[in-house]
Parts: structure tokens; sequence; C-alpha cells
């Protein structure tokens, strides 16, 4: 961790673009995360449900007989 | 070569049996007999071989090869051309957003895998080389936020000295040197995701997709 | 190991086999993956906050910076007291006989106090009289006088006052840290400080561990990623700048500094804050150990059977009126 010699309070130089401004946070418990990172996990989440339901396509003319 | 190596002249036996001493025909022979063509890229699955988390594992192949791509781009132009011109701030966003898709899937790939207990029946080896590439990437993208070189890889490089100094790697894997990180980055850790890959997948090949989970059956390797 | 060549076949005898094209499915996944980074690429861009170097951090904040410097010569400052691998003022972490920041000792050498004043102020002294009497006035002192010195600066730097870049300091013994450190702070925000920093007497320069130490002794650097949210009890390493997924792979190297006993002053079985690098990076490396181990461990490998996901992936397979389809 970074043990400062001092903190002072800064102007902010950070580029004022759209996606350049600081994130909003999700703060639960001791549990502290940032909307973006949040948003990748939840849509894992959500992606391997679907995965996990969605139906999927089979070839036509299925090949029988077991091993070939 | 021919005269000086001439033990098959001293045994009149070995034509019979030419495998006993060429050793090109001895591994051309084992790929034959552990990889044949038709198991590499088998035109036919199991029919358990049917839901969307199968597919995991190739997207994440897909990414990879999306990274390793856009990332040689990069490298060929040299660290100064992503920050100043369009076009290399759009291949950085490239590389960015590939290798967030490359982590994203590997997970999902490796979810899809805890759930079908994919090491068993002689799958061991093939998990483990999984789990190797796991860590093998997340080095690799660390070294890659420390290349970055903007704000987030200055406070990254701060804070990250202390854990690896803790710990005592910091005295050989320096994060303040850039020079380091950036060779690591995008020579040796790509080098061995790659080779790792290589042999997971042909580790898959091999022994071909698991069966299903036997209610009587156990979960062992 | 058998061989399975000959077992893949056996494997899968009796076992209904399906056209399934696998170079054509890599080929869409290729081509889909390709589409949905590009989009990302082309609308959302990708994080590029300018890096902070010591010209930008000694203009917008030269208290912070004069102060900073003032602890590298006090030896206050976190790398002055940091232990190996930068030099031997302090112990480094450990754990009880545990101790690979000291086992490898000082493989990085840096002196704070000559690295970041003391070498930059004698290069720019070669044609500067005035700095060069101040630089030997501080040589020339007792460490006592030095020390009178310092304590006096340091707490007049915390009223210090800025006017035209320069700091001022209510009047008072300081010896000749004023004009050293005035002086500093020209050559800081002319930008030469930034190339002193890194010199190396061999032209090719790609090794900042110097300049970056310094910035993280200040408090500037550190209070920007505090406003963009990047320090560490905001689970910083995770965390990206702007409104972008950062390392979101690291949750749970991150996740361990918050909780106990890696928060905690007082620890459990010698484990604390003090020691909490050493600790997660050993805890890790054991939980990353035992993912690879998995097959082998009886319970984490039977959770898969008891949790009925896989029947929803292997739904035809278990479905009842296939039953016969099977072995």
């Amino acid at each position: 961790m970074l043990r400062g010699f001092k903190l002072t309070p800064t102007q902010n130089v950070l580029k004022e673009k759209r996606m350049d401004t600081p994130a909003t946070y999700f703060h639960w418990g001791f549990i502290l995360i940032s909307v973006p990172n949040l948003l990748v996990i939840a849509g894992m989440i959500v992606l391997f449900a679907i995965a996990l339901i969605a139906p999927f396509p089979h070839a036509e003319g299925d090949d029988d007989g077991g091993n070939k | 070569m021919a005269v000086t190596n001439s033990p098959q002249g001293a045994d009149p036996g070995a034509a019979a049996r030419p495998e006993s001493n060429s050793w090109t025909l001895r591994l051309r022979q084992a790929i034959d007999r552990h990889l044949p063509m038709d198991h590499l890229l088998p035109d036919r699955q199991p029919y358990y071989v049917g839901s969307w988390v199968y597919v995991f594992g190739v997207v994440t192949i897909a990414a990879l090869a999306w990274v390793i791509a856009s990332g040689v781009v990069l490298s060929f132009m040299g660290p100064q051309w992503w920050h100043d011109s369009r076009v290399g701030h759009f291949f950085n966003s490239l590389h960015f957003w590939s290798v967030q898709l490359f982590f994203i899937f590997m997970v999902l790939h490796l979810w899809g895998q805890y759930f079908m207990a994919g090491w068993r029946s002689g799958r061991a080896a093939t998990w483990m080389i999984g789990v190797i590439i796991f860590g093998t990437s997340i080095l690799t993208a660390f070294t890659g936020y420390l290349s970055q070189q903007n704000f987030a890889s200055q406070f990254i490089a701060i804070n990250a000295k202390d854990a690896m100094n803790g710990a005592g790697i910091g005295a050989f894997f320096n994060v303040l040197n850039f020079g380091q990180m950036y060779g690591l980055h995008v020579m040796l850790l790509p080098i061995g995701i790659t080779i790792l890959v290589v042999a997971h997948i042909v580790m898959v090949r091999t022994r071909g997709v698991v069966k299903p989970i036997d209610p009587e059956g156990g979960a062992r390797p | 190991m058998k061989s399975m060549g000959a077992t893949q076949e056996e494997y899968y005898r009796g076992v209904r086999m399906e056209r399934y094209d696998l170079v054509k499915e890599l080929v869409i996944a290729v081509v889909a993956v390709g589409v949905i980074a590009l989009i990302g690429a082309a609308v959302l861009s990708s994080p590029d906050v300018a890096p902070v170097t010591i010209a930008t951090w000694s203009q917008a904040d030269p208290v912070d910076f004069v102060t900073t410097a003032t602890g590298e010569l006090a030896g206050s400052s976190t790398s002055a007291g940091y232990g190996a691998p930068y030099n031997s003022a302090g112990p480094g972490q450990s754990w009880g006989p545990i101790a690979p920041q000291s086992w490898f000792g000082v493989r990085i050498p840096i002196d704070s106090a000559n690295a970041f004043v003391i070498q930059p102020l004698q290069r720019a002294s070669f044609s500067n009289t005035t700095l060069g009497t101040a630089l030997s006035t501080w040589q020339n002192a007792t460490a006592d006088q030095q020390t009178t010195w310092l304590d006096a600066y340091s707490k007049a730097l915390v009223d210090a006052t800025v006017s035209d870049g320069a700091v001022a300091v209510a009047d008072g013994d300081y010896g000749p840290l004023p004009v050293m450190m005035s002086n500093l702070v020209g050559i800081a925000q002319a930008g030469g400080l930034d190339g002193l920093l890194v010199i190396n007497g061999r032209f090719y320069q790609t090794d900042y561990t110097q300049p970056l130490l310094f910035m993280g002794d200040g408090g500037y650097l550190a209070g920007l990623a505090d406003q963009a949210h990047l320090t560490g009890s905001l689970w910083g390493m995770m965390n990206e700048t702007g409104q972008y997924p950062g390392q979101t792979w690291l949750w749970l190297y991150t996740m361990w500094y918050q909780v106990f006993p890696f928060n905690s002053d007082t620890g459990f079985i010698g484990v604390n804050a003090g020691n909490a690098d050493l600790g997660i990076i050993i805890l890790m490396t054991l939980l990353t150990v035992a993912l690879a181990l998995v097959p082998f461990i009886p319970f984490l490998r039977d959770i898969p059977r008891w949790i009925p996901i896989h029947r929803l992936i292997w739904r035809q397979y278990y479905a009842p009126r296939k039953g016969a389809a099977r072995t």
C-alpha cells in the first residue's frame, strides 16, 4: 500500500472526457467495487446462465451407430 | 552419416523392425498412435456435446488470437505510437477489449469445466495446464498494465512494488523498471502462453471430450 | 497413463457420434469476438490518462514536492526507510522465519537523500555559485545541525505559501535548505529533475525506479489516485481510471487486503496489516496450487457432482426417455 509522506488535496488534472471521468462505486459492507468491474462480473454470470439454458443447435443429419 | 551410424548392419533382424532404431520414425509412430489426425481434427463429437458451455473454450482461443494480433501491431510500431497517433490508440483499444474478452471467456470456460468435472478419466493434467495458463495470463496482463506508460501504470507500479518486495519477488522482478516489464510482456510471457495453450488443446484432442458425470461414478481424475 | 490413442476409441465405444464442425466453429468465434472487440475499441476507446511527471507534480503542488524532498533528506520518507531491495534502513516484511524481502538483500540500491536531492543539485550547481555554496554548507554541517535545520524547515512547511510557483516559509534558521529547495523546485518545474532521476550514464533509459519511488513518497500522485478511486482501501489494484473495467480477475487478491487479519494492526498468528503483502502472496500461491490440484482434493472435486449444473449442460444425456441411448 502507498504510505504517502503527506497527503494533500490536489487539483484534478485527469482529462475531462466522458469515459475518463472516475467511475461510480458500489459499496456493500467491506465490498467496494467500481460499476464497470461490477458490470463485467454480472455480465459473466448472465452469460454463463444463458449458455446453460439456451438450446444448442445440433447438426442436421445425425450420425448414429456408435464409434465410426 | 549412414556409414558411421550403421548399427542395422550389425543386426540382421533390424530390417523387420525399423522403428527400433530411427528416432524420426519412432516420433512419427508415437504421434500417429497418440494423436492421429482424426483425433486432432475430428468431424464428429459425442452427442452429449450440445451446450453453449462448450463454446467458451473456443471463444477464449479466438480472443487470444485478437490479443496477439493487436499486440503484434502495437509492439511493431513501438511504445510512443499508441499515445501519439489516433490509429495507434485504436489498436491500443482493440488490445484492451480483446484482453477483457479473453479473461471473461477464460473464466467462463473454467467455471464450465469445473461444473462438468472435466478432469475425469485421465484429464487431470489438462486441467492443471489450464490453471497454469490462467496464472500466466494474469502475470502477462499485469506486465501489460505496467507497460501502458500512463497514470494507471504509475499507480499500479507504485502499489505493486510493495507486494512484490514483501514477498521477495521484487528483488528480481522490478515493477518500476519499464524495460523489464515491457520485455516480459511482449516476448517471454506471450510465448509461454502460446506454448501452454497448444499443449492444452493437444491434450484435449488426444483424450477427447469427457463423458457426462455418471450418477454412480465419482469425480476422480 | 494408458495409451490414449487406443483408449479414445475404447472410451467412446457405443457412444452416438454427431457431426460437429470444429474449424467452422473456430472461424465463427474469431469473427464474432473480433466484431465485439472492434466495436468496443471504436465506441468505448481505452483508458490512457496522461502520466504524472515530476514537472507537473512540482508545478501543481510545490509545497508537497518540497515537503517530500525535505523528507528524503531527513530520512523520514517511505523510500528512505524502506529496507530491501532498495536499502537496509528497514527490516522488511516477515512472518516468523519467512522473510523473503530481506533474504535477497539490497539488489536495487537507492540512497533516497542522495539520489533524489543531493546529486541532482550537485549537477545543477555547476554554474550556480549560490547553490554551490549552499550545498557545501549543507555537506560540511554536522548531522545534528542538519537535523535541527530539517526539523525547523519541516515544521515551517506546514504553513508554507506559494507565489509564482515558489515556496515561501516563515522566517527562521533553516541553514542552506531554502536555497537548496528553491533550486530543486526550479529544476523540477522546468522538467530537469525528470531527466536527472533517470540519468544512468548510458544514454538510453528504460528504468523508472527512481522517479517512481520519489513520486510515491509524495502526496500528489496518491491524491490523484484517490480521486480516480485507485487506492488500496478502494480495492485499487483491480480498478482502472475512468469508466473502464480494470483487472477484474484480481478481485480475490485485492479482497484479502480488506478482511481480517490482513487489515488489522493486531492481526492473528503474526499476520497483520504490516506484513499483509507477504501473507496475501503466500495465501494466493496456496490457493492457486489448490485450484490446480482440484482433481485430487476430495471435497472440492465432488462439488460439481452435488450441484446439478451438469444436469443442465448434459440435459439430453440425463433426459429419462433417452436413457437407452446412454453408455
